[in-house]
């Protein structure tokens, strides 16, 4: 190649080309939004907020018609596969906060991930059977002593990934 | 432009896929020179862009129409926040590069210059970049579209050199100034 043809750098297709990548993106910030509205519509029709998270997002996902891929990409979970790590504690922030979950349920839902790891699944199923008797305010304190009673039966591996889980939600939060 | 914006807001609560890209191109370009001229850098100005895209979508809910313009005010508003939100960001990290003499330009100073023919350019530059080798392709994919990748990685993944690499970049790049000759007054005008 001449030095002249390295010389002609073709400013004004690199300036199309930037262009052509705003715009793009502009698009895929629509459709992301239009799919978490989605979800955000969804969300008011779950049956029961006492599911763990990867359970809850799969169902929230189905129930709203959109693709597992394009929420575990613009929340930031590792895979589909949903693995309980410290990027999931991001991500669950992220897509928590844009669902407008608090805190406290987000983290709860988090800790029955972690339970249902275990093979404790007598807490969520004691969950569910508390929320549709309607006692949702109350099992909040009353979930959290099980699980707090259950953890002490853990591994030390799992409380330790639990803890980065919730630390990196935390900090996704803005918390710490 | 207006009365179309206000109904591109009732489709887009109606959860329209049509309205997507339309929402996208019409105020995509110009939330950008919103965010640029309250003295942001361009990177800054895009990615807010985006965000404030993707908030509209998720407020749309609360858009109430109220007079004319409502759509076009609603969004600039949004877009408002956003920048006075990252204003006291910037203001806590003087890492960031903040200036401060710029910042406070937030007022509603929104525009309704007409983008239309956005969508033209893209598919375009799109078809364009689809028409050339694959290796090509993939490179201008790499360097400009799907990342912003150094040659020195680009490189790596095709398997050639560094220098190899911004060879044939700027070979390809003289193949799309071929094909889109017509574009460059469009081209200079976005410079």
């Amino acid at each position: 190649m001449a030095d002249q043809d390295l010389n002609e750098a073709p400013e004004w297709v690199e300036s199309l080309l930037h262009e052509a990548r705003f715009q793009s993106g502009c698009d895929a910030a629509s459709s992301d939004g239009l799919m978490l509205l989605k979800l955000v519509r969804a969300d008011g029709g779950q049956s029961s907020p006492w599911i763990s998270a990867p359970r809850y997002l799969r169902g929230l996902v189905a129930a709203a018609g959109v693709r597992l891929a394009d929420v575990v990409r613009w929340a930031g979970f590792t895979d589909e596969a949903l693995a309980l790590d410290s990027a999931f504690g991001r991500a669950w922030a992220r897509l928590t906060e844009a669902l407008g979950c608090g805190d406290a349920m987000a983290l709860l839902r988090l800790r029955l991930a972690f339970a249902e790891e275990y093979g404790d699944f007598a807490i969520p199923i004691a969950a569910r059977k508390d929320a549709a008797a309607g006692r949702d305010q109350h099992s909040v304190s009353e979930i959290t002593a099980m699980l707090e009673a259950s953890t002490a039966d853990w591994t030390p591996a799992l409380i330790e990934r639990l803890r980065r889980c919730e630390e990196a939600f935390l900090a996704a939060r803005g918390d710490v | 432009m207006s009365e179309l914006t206000d109904a591109l807001a009732v489709r887009m609560r109606e959860l329209d896929p049509s309205a997507v890209e339309e929402f996208s191109r019409s105020f995509g370009p110009r939330l950008r020179r919103y965010f640029l001229k309250s003295g942001l850098p361009q990177a800054d100005a895009e990615e807010l862009s985006y965000t404030c895209i993707t908030k509209v979508w998720m407020q749309i809910e609360r858009f109430a129409p109220d007079g004319p313009n409502a759509f076009d005010r609603w969004v600039f508003r949004l877009a408002r926040n956003l920048r006075a939100d990252e204003y006291r960001r910037r203001r806590r990290s003087p890492s960031l590069g903040f200036d401060d003499e710029r910042a406070p330009v937030v007022d509603e100073d929104w525009d309704t210059e007409d983008r239309s023919g956005s969508t033209e350019l893209v598919v375009r530059v799109r078809d364009a970049v689809a028409s050339l080798e694959p290796k090509d392709r993939e490179l201008i994919n790499l360097r400009y579209l799907q990342s912003q990748e150094r040659f020195a990685e680009i490189g790596l993944k095709l398997g050639m050199t560094e220098e190899a690499a911004r060879v044939r970049c700027h070979r390809a790049l003289g193949k799309l100034r071929d094909k889109l000759k017509d574009l460059q007054p469009l081209a200079e005008g976005l410079a």
